[in-house]
């Protein structure tokens, strides 16, 4: 008995990795139910957003509530290069990430200077600019208020539905963002940004160029936020202002709190939970709005440091009784 | 090695240093004291990059460093520890130590990002180094601890470490000593000796308990008001009439 | 023309100089940025068209009523919500988030009890136009301007010259310090977040009749009262005003001069160039919080 005790909590941590191998296999589970898939779409598309949110608000520290610009900087950028210069897609979408990932760097070379209520009022106003700019574009390119029709990715002509195939490449970029940002955080470059959120003037006094760091964490967000407005764009096939709109931002904020920040999971957990609240919720109209108010309320006088934090915490507090247990026993 | 020329920093009419010069030799430990508003911790800013000085030089092995960026300073080779406790304090013990050698790790952001062989196996001597430096000041069996978890002395203790992590040529010390017992402050002058011994560094040291400074000090420098009112041995100083005054006041 | 643009400047700029000084006031009070003040404005314009157009109250009546419900909203605001959230020393961030949340709660609400669609609000002077420099101009404009001076009259005087203010003041500087002389911190923290929220009110109920009642408006004013109160240097009452005269004025004369569509464009733009080159605001305020 003692055995077996011990062989499954030496190795009870990959056991927790097993249900994941389901994932694949969903699509399956959900063959008549297409909106569910399309669900699991806008889930990938989001937690690569979220994803990139964490790096820049969880491991760095600098809050922003330009997601949503950078969203939209993607998904237009990829569709009206393909449009005006008959790129392919497989071309626009990555320069449209990289459009996105440049511009958050050069944004961030004044703005590392500026903090929290500062930072913020400057990550607004950038949201303000972006919406500007989209709903008043020069030649009316971007169909303005109207939104603007987007081509939509189909992979093989054969085999599964568009959106099955869909699930299967968002599935591979999931995998390629969340691995790299994994990689990222964990190694000397996420070091420094840790180092920068926790305390900027030790970390300063260290040898980090802080400055350097932070541009490259916007650098990163941009790029992530970018890619998957990209995603969203050629799945839907149609983007508008409102997906550039600034409660958009706030949406994704609340994703990367909820599921906990500066964590591996955290987004994955955040992006999937929020995505279903919302489905759940808009069914209720009217009330949605109240009911969206009151759990944001719950979560934070309950669960403030997110999902993650939640698991850690109650582990944690498993773990010193068990220990206690052991203690006792011996 | 380092030195400082006439040094002067105003916050608007306050002159909070005056034209103080002062020189820290190679393996060397000079301390720098003063009461209370002297201007050392001032000194020190300037030093490390905090504070550009309005008039003066600082020069470290022939390098001019006035003005420049903190991150500089350090690369160049000056660490500093902090009056107040500075450290990470939701981080590990160890990776407190690690970040304290970011700049000497070579690894740019495509080798993070990829972990390539180049940055697995500066990690792999970075950690090795840090828990080195740990077991230096009996830190290492509390190396996954939380910084901030670690009871007062020993958080003093890791500064030092993570400031050494660097290979500095020059450690700033400001007040290691303060608020150490009696026995911390003898482990701490124990620390200090072997620091200077085994790296070859040099130290400058502000510090206000005075038995710790007459120990182990090279050279001292003293400061009241922002100006320098006497340097020398620790014997000169010991017996020096405006030392004795600037510290009791005259009757 | 350049009159009629400084008036429309002056008339936008007191409002968002209004809803900018709660936020100010309660980021020197509690180091957060409340994001629903502009929702506690609509709030205020809500209340009085229910207190004037439905009730049928006296227009004095309804903007006392108004501003003293918008008061005890600010109040148990933070009695219930930001100072229990406040005490789990969570970080700043979740306690904007709950700001959020609040937002989200109000605009509800209003929805719940007055529908969605907008509702207009009846002029309640006599005198519905005036005529200044050759241009007419609604009256509730020019009055707007009148309101917004009085008030921030009266908060100066409050704040600096009230025992009750400069404790208010002293609280916000230095908690601790201001406890160890008897202050109660936690009572002027909350009167600071009621006298936001019935500014907010009264910033509200005045516009009523200039821009109607609608849910809307709150985030697009919030937006404006922030950016004003950052540029002007946040946290600094005077800034605030200062703030949202700028705004109002980049906006009133960006549209005259260059064009109607870009006046946003522009007054973001130009908050953007103001955070990058004197980040502390045009007053240099000093970081509560860093």
């Amino acid at each position: 008995m003692k055995i077996i005790t011990q062989f499954s909590r030496e190795n009870k941590k990959y056991l927790a990795y097993l249900p994941l191998l389901i994932i694949p296999f969903f699509p399956l589970f959900l063959k008549n139910y297409q909106y569910g898939i399309m669900l699991l779409c806008f889930a990938e598309i989001y937690i690569i957003a979220t994803t990139g949110l964490d790096v820049v608000y969880g491991y760095s520290g600098q809050i922003t509530f330009a997601t949503s610009a950078f969203f939209g900087i993607g998904a237009y950028s990829s569709q009206l290069l393909h449009v005006n210069f008959n790129l392919p897609l497989i071309i626009t979408i990555p320069m449209a990430s990289l459009i996105g990932c440049i511009i958050a760097m050069i944004f961030a070379i004044p703005v590392s200077k500026l903090r929290f209520a500062f930072l913020s009022l400057s990550t607004i106003s950038f949201g303000w600019v972006v919406y500007q700019l989209i709903t008043r574009s020069p030649g009316g390119i971007t169909g303005d208020y109207n939104g603007m029709f987007v081509e939509r990715i189909v992979f093989f002509e054969n085999g599964p539905d568009r959106i099955t195939q869909y699930f299967y490449f968002g599935l591979i970029c999931v995998i390629l963002f969340v691995g790299l940002k994994l990689l990222l955080v964990r190694s000397r470059v996420g070091r420094a940004f840790l180092a920068i959120k926790q305390n900027v003037h030790a970390a300063e006094g260290m040898g980090i160029n802080v400055r350097k760091y932070k541009v490259y964490a916007f650098g990163v967000y941009g790029l992530y936020a970018a890619f998957a407005g990209t995603l969203y764009g050629h799945l839907v096939g149609f983007i508008s202002p409102e997906t550039v709109a600034e409660t958009q931002s706030v949406l994704f904020l609340i994703m990367a709190m909820f599921g906990g920040l500066a964590s591996n999971w955290g987004p994955l957990i955040g992006a999937t939970s929020i995505l279903l609240l919302n489905d759940a919720l808009s069914h209720f109209e009217q009330y949605q709005l109240l009911a969206y108010g009151i759990l944001l309320i719950a979560f934070i006088v309950f669960i403030p440091d997110g999902v993650v934090g939640l698991i850690k915490r109650t582990t944690s507090r498993v773990n010193e009784k068990s220990e206690k247990v052991n203690n006792a026993e011996n | 090695m380092l030195k400082i020329d006439e040094l002067t920093i105003r916050f608007g009419n306050l002159v909070a240093v005056n034209h103080v010069s002062l020189e820290v030799p190679e393996n060397k430990i000079v301390a720098l004291i003063g009461p209370n508003g002297a201007g050392k911790t001032t000194l020190f800013n300037c030093v490390s990059g905090v504070y550009t000085p309005n008039h003066g030089e600082i020069s470290f092995n022939g390098e001019s460093i006035a003005g420049k960026r903190p991150y500089y300073v350090h690369n160049a080779g000056i660490s500093r520890t902090y009056q107040i406790i500075n450290l990470f304090a939701d981080m590990s013990v160890i990776d407190n130590v690690i970040v304290g050698m970011h700049d000497v790790l070579k690894s740019n952001f495509f080798d993070s990002l990829f972990h390539t062989k180049k940055h697995i196996d500066e990690e792999r001597t970075g950690q090795k180094k840090a828990m080195d430096l740990l077991k230096f000041v009996n830190l290492e069996e509390k190396a996954n601890h939380t910084a901030g978890s670690l009871p007062y002395g020993e958080q003093r203790r890791l500064e030092i470490v993570r400031a050494l992590a660097s290979n500095p040529k020059i450690l700033l010390l400001d007040e290691p000593a303060a608020g150490m017992n009696s026995q911390e402050k003898i482990v701490l002058d124990a620390i200090l000796r072997e620091t200077v011994k085994r790296w070859g560094l040099s130290i400058l040291l502000v510090e206000h308990d005075m038995d710790l400074v007459m120990s182990i000090s090279d050279y001292i420098y003293v400061l009241s008001f922002g100006n320098k009112i006497a340097e020398g041995t620790v014997n000169e100083i010991q017996h020096s009439p405006e030392v004795i005054e600037a510290y009791l006041g005259s009757d | 023309m350049f009159t009629r643009l400084l008036i429309a400047a002056l008339v936008a700029g007191s409002i968002y100089g209004l809803i900018a000084l709660g936020y100010s006031l309660i980021y020197r009070a509690s180091g957060i940025m409340n994001l629903a003040q502009g929702d506690l404005m609509c709030l205020g314009g809500f209340l009085g068209y229910t207190f004037y157009s439905k009730l049928g109250f006296p227009f004095l009546i309804a903007l006392a009523l108004t501003i003293f419900c918008c008061f005890i909203v600010g109040f148990i605001l933070e009695k219930i919500v930001i100072r229990p959230i406040f005490q789990k020393s969570t970080t700043t961030s979740v306690i904007i988030l709950a700001t959020v949340a609040v937002s989200y709660i109000i605009q509800s609400l209003e929805i719940i009890i007055w529908g969605a669609a907008p509702l207009s609000m009846p002029s309640f002077l006599s005198l519905k136009t005036v005529k200044f420099m050759g241009v007419i101009y609604q009256t509730e404009a020019i009055l707007c301007i009148g309101v917004a001076f009085i008030t921030m009259l009266g908060v100066h005087f409050f704040m600096k010259k009230t025992s009750f203010g400069i404790a208010m003041r002293a609280a916000a500087m230095d908690p601790v310090a201001a406890r160890s002389c008897g202050i109660n911190v936690e009572q002027t923290t909350r009167m600071t977040w009621a006298i936001s929220t019935a500014i907010a009110g009264l910033a509200g109920i005045m516009v009523g009749p200039l821009y109607g009642v609608t849910t809307t408006l709150g985030t697009y004013m919030s937006s404006k009262g922030f950016a004003s109160a950052v540029v002007g240097g946040y946290g600094d009452m005077y800034g605030a005003i200062l703030g949202g005269g700028v705004l109002a004025s980049l906006e009133s004369f960006s549209a005259g001069y260059i064009s109607s569509t870009l006046k946003q464009l522009i007054a973001y733009l130009a908050v953007l160039f103001i955070l990058f080159v004197k980040p502390r605001g045009l007053l240099n305020a000093e970081s509560v919080k860093d």
